[in-house]
C-alpha cells in the first residue's frame, strides 16, 4: 500500500470513527428530542386569556413563524433532494411543496384587513398544529433523505459484494488463504441486507403520519413514530458502516495476496 | 535442417532477441523511474488474466504457449509478434489469476462514505431542528 493511499484509510477510518461517535451520541440524544412534544412550551404561544396578545402582536409573529417554516421547507427539499430514493410515490416531497403556499395563504389570511382577534388566534395556531413543520416535516424529510442514502450505499456495497466474491474465489482457486475476506463478505451481505430492511422501514414508520392539528393523541403517536424511525435508522448507519469496514477488509485481504 | 540454415536461423533469433531486449528495456525505464520514486507500479500493459483465460492462464509467464497465455514474456516463440503484444508483468512472481485489482471497489467506497456522512449528517439534523422551534 502507498503513503498516500495508507494516509487516505487513515483519515477515512478516523472521519468514519467520528461519524460513529456522532450517531452513538445522538442515539443518547434521542429520548430528549420526544421530549418536547410533551413540554409545556410545546403550544402555539396564543395566551388563552383575556390579556394575550393583541391582534397586531399575532400578525407579526404569525409572519415571523411562517417566514421561519418556509426558510426551514427549503433546507428539507434540499435534503431531500440529494437523496429521493426512498420517496419513490413523493409524498414527503409533495407535502414539503404543498405546506409553502398554504402557509403563505394563511399568512395573507392573517394579515389582512378583516382579520378579527378570535380568528388571528385560531388562525395562529394553525400555523403550528396544522402543519408541524418542524414536529412532522422534518423528521420526515430527514428520515427520508437519511434512507435515500442507505438505500445507495446498499446499492454499491451489493454489487461490490459480488464483485469481491468473485475476486475471493479466484484468489482462492489459486491457493490463497481467503478465510478471513469470506467471513468478511457473509458479514458484509448480512449487514446490507439488514440496513436496508431497517431503513425501509423508517421510512415506512414516518412517511403515512400527518400533522395532529391540536389532537393530543394524534400528536404522541407522531412522536412515537419519530423516535421508532430514528432507532432504525440508527442500526441501519450502524449496518453500513460496518459492511463498510467489511469491504474495506476484503480489499486488504485481496492486496496482501497480490500487493 | 543443414547446418548454414541453423546458423542463420540462429542468428535470426539472437537479433529478434536483441531488438525484444531493447524493446522491453525502454518499456520499463519509466516503470523504474516510478519505482524508485515511491509511485504505483504500472499495470500490466496487457489485458487483465480474467479477459483472457482468466485463472487458467496461472503459470504461462514462464511457459508461454502462444495463444491463451495471458502474460508470454520471457521466451518470445516468433521474432516480433509476442514480444511487441506481450504483458509487462510487474511482478512475475505473483501467480496468474491473483492480479486483479480493488481500485474500483476503493472508488465505489470512497462514495460509500459520502453517502455514510450524509446519513449521518441526516440522522443528526432531523432532531435537532425539529427541536428547535417547540411550537412545532
Amino acid at each position: 500500500m502507498s503513503t498516500r493511499t495508507h494516509r487516505l484509510t487513515r483519515t477515512t477510518g478516523l472521519a468514519l470513527s467520528t461519524i460513529l461517535a456522532a450517531g452513538a451520541t445522538l442515539a443518547l440524544a434521542t429520548p430528549a428530542f420526544a421530549s418536547p412534544l410533551s413540554s409545556p412550551n410545546n403550544s402555539s404561544g396564543v395566551s388563552g386569556t383575556g390579556t394575550g396578545p393583541t391582534l397586531a402582536e399575532l400578525q407579526a409573529k404569525g409572519a415571523a413563524a411562517i417566514s421561519q417554516r418556509e426558510a426551514q421547507l427549503t433546507t428539507l427539499a434540499g435534503r431531500l433532494a440529494a437523496a429521493p430514493g426512498c420517496d419513490a410515490q413523493g409524498a414527503v416531497g409533495a407535502e414539503i411543496s404543498n405546506d409553502g403556499p398554504a402557509l403563505r395563504a394563511l399568512g395573507a389570511k392573517l394579515a389582512a384587513a378583516g382579520e378579527t382577534l378570535a380568528q388571528a388566534r385560531v388562525d395562529y395556531a394553525a400555523i403550528f398544529t396544522n402543519y408541524r413543520v418542524y414536529l412532522v416535516v422534518t423528521p420526515q424529510a430527514s428520515t427520508t433523505a437519511a434512507c435515500g442514502h442507505i438505500e445507495m450505499v446498499a446499492a454499491i456495497l451489493t454489487g461490490d459484494e459480488a464483485t469481491l466474491g468473485a475476486r475471493v474465489a479466484a484468489a482462492r482457486s489459486a491457493g490463497a488463504n481467503m478465510s478471513g475476506a469470506q467471513a468478511a463478505l457473509q458479514d458484509m451481505a448480512a449487514k446490507v441486507a439488514d440496513a436496508t430492511a431497517h431503513g425501509n422501514q423508517a421510512y415506512s414508520t414516518l412517511a403515512s403520519i400527518v400533522p395532529d392539528k391540536g389532537d393530543k393523541a394524534i400528536e404522541a403517536s407522531n412522536a412515537e413514530a419519530v423516535v421508532t424511525a430514528h432507532a432504525d435508522l440508527v442500526t441501519a448507519h450502524a449496518d453500513l458502516s460496518a459492511a463498510y469496514q467489511d469491504a474495506r477488509t476484503v480489499v486488504a485481504a485481496l492486496k496482501a495476496v497480490h500487493p | 535442417m543443414n547446418s548454414a540454415t541453423s546458423i542463420h536461423q540462429s542468428q535470426s533469433a539472437t537479433g529478434a532477441q536483441s531488438r525484444a531486449i531493447r524493446l522491453i528495456a525502454t518499456l520499463l525505464a519509466p516503470a523504474a523511474l516510478l519505482c524508485a520514486c515511491g509511485g504505483r507500479t504500472p499495470a500490466p500493459a496487457g489485458p487483465p488474466a480474467s479477459a483472457a483465460g482468466g485463472p487458467a492462464a496461472a503459470g504461462a509467464s514462464s511457459t508461454p504457449s502462444g495463444a491463451g497465455s495471458a502474460v508470454a514474456v520471457s521466451t518470445p516463440s516468433t521474432a516480433d509478434g509476442p514480444i511487441l503484444g506481450a504483458a509487462v508483468p510487474s511482478t512475475p512472481a505473483a501467480p496468474a489469476g491473483l492480479t486483479q485489482r480493488t481500485d474500483d471497489i476503493e472508488a465505489d467506497l470512497a462514495q460509500v462514505f459520502t453517502h455514510l456522512s450524509s446519513a449521518g449528517h441526516d440522522l443528526q439534523a432531523g432532531p435537532a431542528e425539529a427541536a428547535s422551534d417547540p411550537r412545532g
